[in-house]
């Protein structure tokens, strides 16, 4: 029976980590905008194929 | 040849010249230039093409195509000035110390990823721009620059030049901090669904009915980690319910919010005196559940549309600054600094901005904002001026008479918030139900626990608690949000967009709908002029055309989209004529433009508003008319509401149409003409008074009055990206005939809710036999309160998908 114990303190610890680290990405704003990191992340590729000088 | 067969072979020589625009994707036409290979209609696009490409921004171009936007250089660049104020600054800016700023912009033009890519890459084109990030949704830009090096009106000039000049209204100077109450919601939905898993797990071995086997302290260790767990539950995610309830309560009122609290309440106070008192397992599951499944209705109900202003007001129409003239020089000022007796300027294009009288200049004055009426007026000097109306032609001078803030137009609109206020607000339908609930549940439990006490007053506080707990109108509460919701998205996506759920509860309750004429009914940028008379060659077309290029009456306006691929004869001696017509030398024919009397012929029969006669060296040829096109469908709409709903219409145009209307809209409903937007309100307002419940569908100028009075303002726009005035719901011109329907929708929608509520009914009565029997265990009541929920939860969004794809919305 201990070790239903430990495995329940277990997995209480690691469902509340994520918990916790889901709560974190929501007060830093990750949540904020849904759409426009999808289009974004699409545009570093074009730009390391044609790369461009700043001037 | 026919008039038809002009127009075609007119369509047909566009489409061989289209080539269009590398930039802005306009046919390229005449005057088209050339470079690197591609070809941009116009002067300013290829400026903005040499801009980016000397920046190596070209990438702009690959992303999509022809990404960009017309720019917009006739108007003065000195016209930002204003924004270098430190009064406009400071209250514009989010951030600014003096060396670093943000600022958040609204740029309705963004549309493609180009344009994000672009608007991301600012600081290529100007190095004093630290970064920028853009919001597509809200089409906002957030800019970090470096405000002693390049100044707020230089940054607005920046992206003016680019085609991305921000929208920057009077609204813009009282900012609200941005809407982050999802971020609660989400934050206690986690929470809510994190606890719920972890209840129900810890909760199997007694679902298994394994406590007599198993051993006692771990089942009881289970106990008070459920305890545990159901702390955050009650105490962070059901203030969500709690704060309402408490809220009503003060008012005096039993909202739907009143029973779930309540249950919650008790459900928690007696499970923690069952497990401390070692009396049983509690109901901690189904607490968790039950919030967990309210919350992810709440969810469902928020869905919200961040590109779409609700909110806006005359206001966000008016100009922050105006162009001000002391002593021979101009200066930009705010529009708060405005004093009566100040002389301002006004150009082409421009709004007034409150009350005056014309001490110079001629002006054309477009009212369509104001009034409806769709032509423009001409005034002379002396005449009185009234904000909100657009100068069409050259320079013109006022003198304010009244402060901005005490205009006409503002007062009406400050007179339909009064009335707004005193018109009580609609009760939805789940309130209403929660009122009577509330009072029935208590009724029942004070009966149960009469009758306990006389058989056994030790099970007195089982039993009544059991019947509070089941009784928790959980599918009650589930039943609206996740019905309206569903209705609301699918709505969305024939480009239907409503505030909020509530709005499509009061679309089916409507009793009268009333139409505005122009712009809602009527079809504005699409009209085909039609030409009646003697056939003309191309060159007197061309010649036709060089004339009325010269005019920016609407009118001449409309016509001049007919002839889109003419080129331009040089004109000499061109005389406008205000209200008459135009006329002018090409060639060394003399052209004349205009009305009947005007260009010599005989009127005919019919006096219909817009048509424009055409004469050559005094001979008339014949005259185009400029119909007010219906919308396509309008009849099928009309007269398929009419079947449920009083219509009427209420248009500012002149009489010259009812002819057509009435044809349009059958013998029955009420047709109003020529009715000022106060007349406009009045007639909508007088009508809720009587106790209907009025949709009225305008386009959100000139009627805004109007449409707030309204049960339910519905707005019709061409581009729903772009602009949205403000009002319970906008919808996308292309699906204005599915109207019927989408009033249909809302209605089912509430027939769904309650059939579902009958459901939970059912339920809840199941539910109530076995507690005040006092046979209720946790495990019947972890069976039957989700299952409630599920129950109504599938239904609701099943049955609303279902009907919506009948009625050809989805």
């Amino acid at each position: 029976m201990e070790v239903m114990l430990i495995l329940i303190g277990f997995s209480l610890g690691v469902a509340t980590g994520f918990l916790v680290a889901f709560i974190w990405a929501l007060r830093r704003g990750q949540f904020d905008d849904l759409t426009t990191p999808a289009i974004r992340m699409l545009f570093e590729s074009v730009n390391t194929e044609q790369p461009s000088g700043r001037s | 040849m026919s008039d038809k067969a002009i127009k075609a072979s007119e369509r047909s020589e566009l489409k061989q010249a289209a080539r269009a625009c590398v930039h802005c994707g306009d046919p390229c036409g005449q005057g088209s230039l050339e470079q690197d290979g591609r070809w941009f209609c116009c002067s300013g696009c290829q400026t903005v093409y040499s801009l980016l490409n000397n920046h190596g921004l070209e990438t702009y171009y690959s992303l999509e195509d022809s990404p960009g936007l017309k720019p917009d250089f006739v108007r003065r660049a000195d016209r930002f000035a204003y924004l270098d104020r430190d009064s406009v600054r400071s209250r514009l800016t989010d951030f600014d110390d003096g060396h670093t700023a943000r600022v958040t912009f609204s740029i309705p033009q963004i549309h493609c990823s180009s344009c994000i890519w672009l608007l991301e890459n600012l600081h290529r084109l100007h190095e004093s721009v630290l970064s920028s990030r853009v919001d597509f949704q809200r089409r906002q830009v957030s800019i970090a620059f470096q405000i002693d090096k390049l100044y707020l009106s230089r940054l607005v000039a920046l992206l003016g030049s680019i085609g991305y000049e921000p929208e920057i209204g009077l609204s813009d100077l009282d900012k609200s901090k941005p809407d982050r109450s999802y971020r609660s919601l989400y934050g206690r939905l986690a929470v809510a669904g994190f606890c719920f898993g972890n209840i129900m797990l810890l909760s199997f071995p007694r679902y298994l009915g394994l406590e007599a086997t198993s051993d006692l302290p771990v089942n009881r260790l289970f106990d008070y980690l459920k305890i545990l767990l159901a702390i955050p539950v009650v105490f962070y995610c059901a203030l969500e319910f709690f704060r309402p309830a408490m809220s009503g309560l003060r008012q005096r009122q039993l909202n739907m919010d009143v029973p779930i609290a309540l249950g919650i309440a008790v459900t928690f106070v007696y499970s923690l005196h069952e497990i401390l008192g070692l009396h049983g397992a509690g109901y901690m599951d189904s607490l968790a559940a039950l919030v967990f499944l309210l919350l992810v209705g709440r969810l469902y109900q928020k869905k919200t549309y961040f590109s779409l202003a609700f909110e806006r007001g005359y206001r966000s129409y008016l100009p922050i600054a105006v162009m001000r003239k002391t002593a021979g020089s101009e200066q930009s000022i705010p529009l708060d600094e405005i004093a009566i007796g100040d002389t301002i300027v006004l150009r082409n294009q421009e709004i007034i901005p409150s009350d005056g009288i014309l001490s110079k200049g001629r002006a054309q004055i477009d009212y369509s904002f104001v009034t409806g009426e769709s032509e423009s007026v001409p005034l002379s000097e002396g005449d009185r001026l009234y904000a909100g109306g657009r100068q069409v032609g050259p320079v013109i001078e006022i003198e304010v008479t009244k402060e901005p803030s005490r205009s006409y137009l503002l007062q009406l609109w400050e007179e339909t918030e009064a009335t707004v206020q005193t018109h009580p607000a609609l009760e939805t339908l789940a309130n209403k139900i929660g009122r009577h609930f509330t009072a029935t549940v208590l009724g029942v439990a004070a009966v149960t626990a009469t009758v306990w006490w006389i058989i056994d007053p030790s099970k007195v506080m089982l039993t009544t608690t059991s019947v509070l707990i089941v009784a928790c109108p959980c599918a009650l509460a589930l039943a609206s949000p996740f019905a309206l919701g569903t209705a609301q998205r699918l709505m969305g996506r024939v480009r239907f967009f409503v505030k909020d759920s509530s709005v499509v509860e009061r679309l089916a309750s409507a009793t009268a709908l009333v139409f505005d004429k122009t712009g809602t009914i009527t079809q504005s940028g699409v009209t085909e002029p039609e030409y009646v008379g003697r056939p003309m060659n191309d060159i007197e077309k061309t010649m036709v055309f060089s004339v009325v290029r010269q005019s920016t009456h609407p009118l001449s306006i409309q016509l001049r989209e007919l002839f889109a691929d003419s080129r331009e004869l040089p004109t000499t001696d061109f005389s406008e004529h205000q209200g008459l017509g135009l006329q002018a030398d090409v060639n060394g024919h003399r052209i004349k433009v205009g009305s009947a009397e005007y260009v010599g012929t005989t009127v005919p029969d019919s006096v219909e508003s817009n048509v424009v006669y055409v004469s050559i060296d005094e001979i008339a040829v014949g005259h185009y008319r400029l119909p007010n096109r219906f919308r396509s469908g309008l009849k099928e709409v009309v007269s398929e509401l009419a079947k449920q709903l009083r219509v009427s219409l209420i248009s500012g145009d002149h009489e010259g149409d009812r002819d057509r209307v009435r044809g349009v809209f059958g013998t029955d409903p009420e047709l109003r003409f020529n009715q000022s937007p106060a007349d406009k309100l009045h007639f909508v307002s007088s009508r809720v008074k009587l106790g209907e419940q009025v949709i009225m569908v305008g386009d959100g100028l000139n009627d805004a009055g109007a449409l707030k009075a309204a049960s339910v303002g519905l707005t019709v726009v061409e581009d729903d990206a772009s602009f949205t005035p403000a009002s319970d719901g906008v919808l996308s011109a292309r699906s204005f005939r599915r109207l019927p329907q989408l009033i249909g929708l809302a209605r089912n929608t509430m027939t769904i809710i309650r059939i579902s509520l009958g459901i939970s009914l059912v339920y809840n009565l199941v539910g109530l036999g076995f507690a005040v029997q006092g046979l209720l265990s946790p495990v019947i009541a972890a069976i039957l309160m989700p299952l409630s929920s599920v129950t109504v939860v599938l239904f609701t969004t099943l049955a609303t998908g279902y009907l919506a794809r009948r009625r050809g919305i989805v």
